[in-house]
This record gives structure tokens, C-alpha cells and sequence, in this order.
């Protein structure tokens, strides 16, 4: 049941980030809701289930929008395995969390995948990249993830609590 | 552990398939197929809302914009007068061209209108997708207009939705030549703060802010397609080059239909 919603959300998510979300740019950068799902998802599952879960996201998005397969999905999986890794020792409640997680996240993400195209011989302004898109995504990654956390947390408490 | 090989194969996935590729994976196929139909109802419903609400705000400016048609009809009407006599003219010479037995090398291009599904959501990457692919007879490398301009090629066919990279991107570049005079020619190249800039071959050419550019025909696009305008003219002492950025013909924001036009149709 759980992994239907999961599922749901996802595939929500990859047709709202392509089309809807394109209104909401500020500085020509759109938010990376696909990365804060990720995020979300991975601070309340366990390993298998976090890294899996940013795998999927991943290679969807690298499927339907991305030159190249697989950029995607070894960042998210990445993520996905390192956030979940650390879900036990911290707090699930505090919002900080999400935000100092995505934050870093938006982070690792331009890294590895800047790393990645540069070998991949893509012409690219990385400095350009860093200097415009990097601060202003990070925040705004930041600001999204409170509220797509306050939601995903609640489709676990409820579960929880039932039980 | 399982991670580790998982991150190794993709690795490898992405060398393989960073360079441009002549067919997909079935299964990309069948990924883009099932989902481009719900993006493009979802893009279309938006699109128009948005229009919808827009539309209402800006309803002074509707009024002004009316204007400054009308006027602009006007001075069209003129200028279709003049070109209708510069048809007449080539008809007869094209009658005569017949006549002596000329051979003409002429491409006819077979335009398709087609959606814009959903943009990519990358923001490193300029690439869209759209509505119709394999289905419509849609090959790699076909060329995308927009009504005013350039807007892209063909990156990737799936069965009924190709991947379109804009010339806007990092990676595109397009030989140009200025409209007012076809000797001075040059190379646009997108960035990533999406606006073209480019050099000219000839660092003694003589180009001003507000020169129409247009393609030179070199390359995979054919000749004479609008590009854009120029809005910034610079030489730097160390470069031999002379450097312009470029204002694109087409909004890529606002972008919903396109043209795509394959080569090598020949009527």
C-alpha cells in the first residue's frame, strides 16, 4: 500500500516537474523537487528502500528529460543511500533536518554531476554554473523541501500510528 | 555492496550512452510513451489557465498591443504590394529558367506541427520534449521552428515523442550569417544563462547592435532560417574575434507549438 503512494507521488512528481513547476522559475533555476523527494523519502526509510526509491526517481528523469541514462540515477541512488544510512540517529520531527539535508544534497548533486559531464566532454560554463544557479538552488531547494517533508512525514506518522 | 556495483554499471551506462544515439532502448520507448500523453494534457490545461488569468490582468495592455497592430498592418500592407510585384518578376524568370532547361536543386520540406510536452527539468540542460516521434515519421536530426525562428533539433525519437535540444543549450551551435549582408558569417553557441553569443569569421566585419542573423545553411540546418537579433557588439584587444550576444527570435519560455521539418523529404 505504502509502495503505491510511494509510487504515485513519484510519477506525480515527473509529470508536475516538467510542465507546472516550469511557471514557478526564479533566476531561470527551477526548484529540483524530483532531489527533495529523494531527500524526504530517504530520511524515513530504511537503506534498501531509500536507495531503491532514488534509483527509480533517477532513471525515470534520466529516461524521459536527460541526454545521457544513468546521471540521475547514480546521484539520487547516491543520496538516496547516504541519507538513509543516517535515519536512525537523527531526529524526524525537527524541520531542520530536511533543510540542512537537501541543502547538502543540492550540493553533492552539482559536484558528482558536474564532475560527470565534464568527463563526459559536455561543454559547459562551470564556473557560470556555480556562480548563478548553485546558491540561489540550494535555498530554494531548502524552502520546497519544509513543505514536501510536512507532507511526506505525515503519510508515515499516520501508518505509525495505526499500528 | 550492492550499491557499489549498481553505481559501477551506471557508470558505464552513462559512457555509452552520453554520445548521441541512432535508436533507443525499447523500454525508453516505452516509458516515453506512456507518460508524454499525460504530461502534454497536463502542460496544455496549464498553459491555458494561465493564459486564461494573464489575459485578465493584462487587459490595458491588450488595448495598447491592439493599437501598435493596427499600425503595424498598415505599414505590412505596403510592403506585401511591393513584395507581390517581386513575385510576378520571379515567376517569369522561373518560367524562363524552365524554358532553358535548368536543373533545379530544390529541397522541399514537409513541416509537421507539433506540442511542446514538458520541459526538461534540468537546469543545466535546455531540451524539451514533444508530441509526436517515430509515429509521424520523425527522424534524428530533424530541425525545429517555431513561427518567427530556430528553435532546435532532434536529440532522440521514441514511438510518439522525440527529445528536442534547443539552440540555446550548452552544447548547440549554429553557423549564422547576417541578413543584410551574406558575407559576414559566423557561429552562435547557447550558455547557460539562455542567450546565444558567438563570434564572426571575419574580425573586420561590420556588424551593429540590432543586425538580423539568420542560418547560413552550413551544418544540419538549411539556409535562411531566422535566428535572432543582435544586441551586444564587442572586441576585446586580446582576441582576435569579434564577440556578439545574440537576442533569439523565439520566446523559449513561452514556447506551446513548433514545427518540425525533416530532411531529406523530398516532395
Amino acid at each position: 500500500m505504502k509502495i503505491l503512494v510511494i509510487g504515485l507521488i513519484i510519477v506525480i512528481n515527473l509529470i508536475l516537474q516538467p510542465t507546472l513547476f516550469q511557471f514557478i522559475r526564479i533566476n531561470n533555476v527551477l526548484p529540483n523537487t524530483s532531489l527533495i523527494l529523494v531527500v524526504c523519502f530517504a530520511i524515513n526509510n530504511n537503506k534498501t528502500k531509500g536507495t531503491a526509491i532514488g534509483f527509480t526517481i533517477g532513471i525515470l528523469q534520466d529516461i524521459l528529460f536527460s541526454k545521457m541514462i544513468g546521471i540521475n540515477a547514480l546521484i539520487y541512488m547516491l543520496i538516496g543511500y547516504f541519507i538513509s544510512l543516517t535515519n536512525r540517529n537523527i531526529f524526524k520531527d525537527n524541520l531542520i533536518i530536511p533543510v540542512v539535508l537537501t541543502g547538502l544534497a543540492t550540493g553533492f548533486y552539482y559536484i558528482v554531476g558536474t564532475f560527470l559531464v565534464y568527463f563526459l566532454g559536455f561543454h559547459m560554463e562551470f564556473f557560470n554554473i556555480f556562480k548563478n544557479m548553485l546558491f540561489v538552488e540550494i535555498v530554494y531547494n531548502a524552502i520546497i523541501s519544509i513543505f514536501i517533508y510536512i507532507y511526506v512525514s505525515k503519510l508515515y506518522k499516520s501508518k505509525r500510528k495505526r499500528y | 555492496m550492492i550499491v557499489t556495483i549498481v553505481a559501477i554499471i551506471l557508470i558505464i551506462v552513462i559512457g555509452f550512452t552520453s554520445k548521441q544515439r541512432e535508436e533507443l532502448f525499447i523500454v525508453e520507448k516505452w516509458i516515453g510513451n506512456v507518460f508524454s500523453p499525460v504530461q502534454k494534457v497536463v502542460n496544455t490545461t496549464t498553459i491555458t489557465v494561465g493564459e486564461g488569468i494573464s489575459s485578465i490582468f493584462n487587459f490595458t495592455k491588450a488595448t495598447r498591443e491592439n493599437e501598435e497592430l493596427r499600425n503595424e498592418i498598415l505599414v505590412l500592407q505596403e510592403e506585401i504590394i511591393t513584395t507581390r510585384l517581386n513575385r510576378d518578376e520571379l515567376e517569369e524568370l522561373r518560367g524562363l529558367r524552365f524554358a532553358l532547361n535548368y536543373i533545379e536543386e530544390e529541397i522541399g520540406f514537409y513541416p509537421i506541427a507539433a506540442n511542446v510536452v514538458a520541459k526538461s527539468p534540468s537546469n543545466w540542460f535546455d531540451t524539451f520534449t514533444i508530441d509526436i516521434g517515430a509515429n509521424r515519421g520523425i527522424t534524428k536530426d530533424s530541425i525545429v521552428l517555431a513561427s518567427n525562428g530556430l528553435v532546435g533539433r532532434v536529440y532522440e525519437v521514441g514511438g510518439n515523442w522525440s527529445k528536442v535540444i534547443s539552440i540555446i543549450d550548452n552544447n548547440s551551435s549554429v553557423s549564422f550569417q547576417v541578413l543584410r549582408d551574406r558575407d559576414f558569417q559566423g557561429i552562435v553557441s547557447g550558455s547557460i544563462s539562455n542567450e546565444l553569443s558567438g563570434y564572426l569569421f571575419d574580425p573586420m566585419a561590420e556588424v551593429v547592435v540590432g543586425d538580423k542573423l539568420i542560418t547560413s545553411g552550413l551544418g544540419i540546418y538549411p539556409q535562411g532560417i531566422m535566428i535572432g537579433e543582435i544586441i551586444e557588439v564587442s572586441k576585446s584587444s586580446d582576441q582576435l574575434l569579434k564577440t556578439i550576444t545574440v537576442e533569439p527570435a523565439v520566446n523559449f519560455k513561452k514556447m506551446n507549438k513548433v514545427l518540425v521539418i525533416t530532411p531529406n523529404t523530398r516532395e
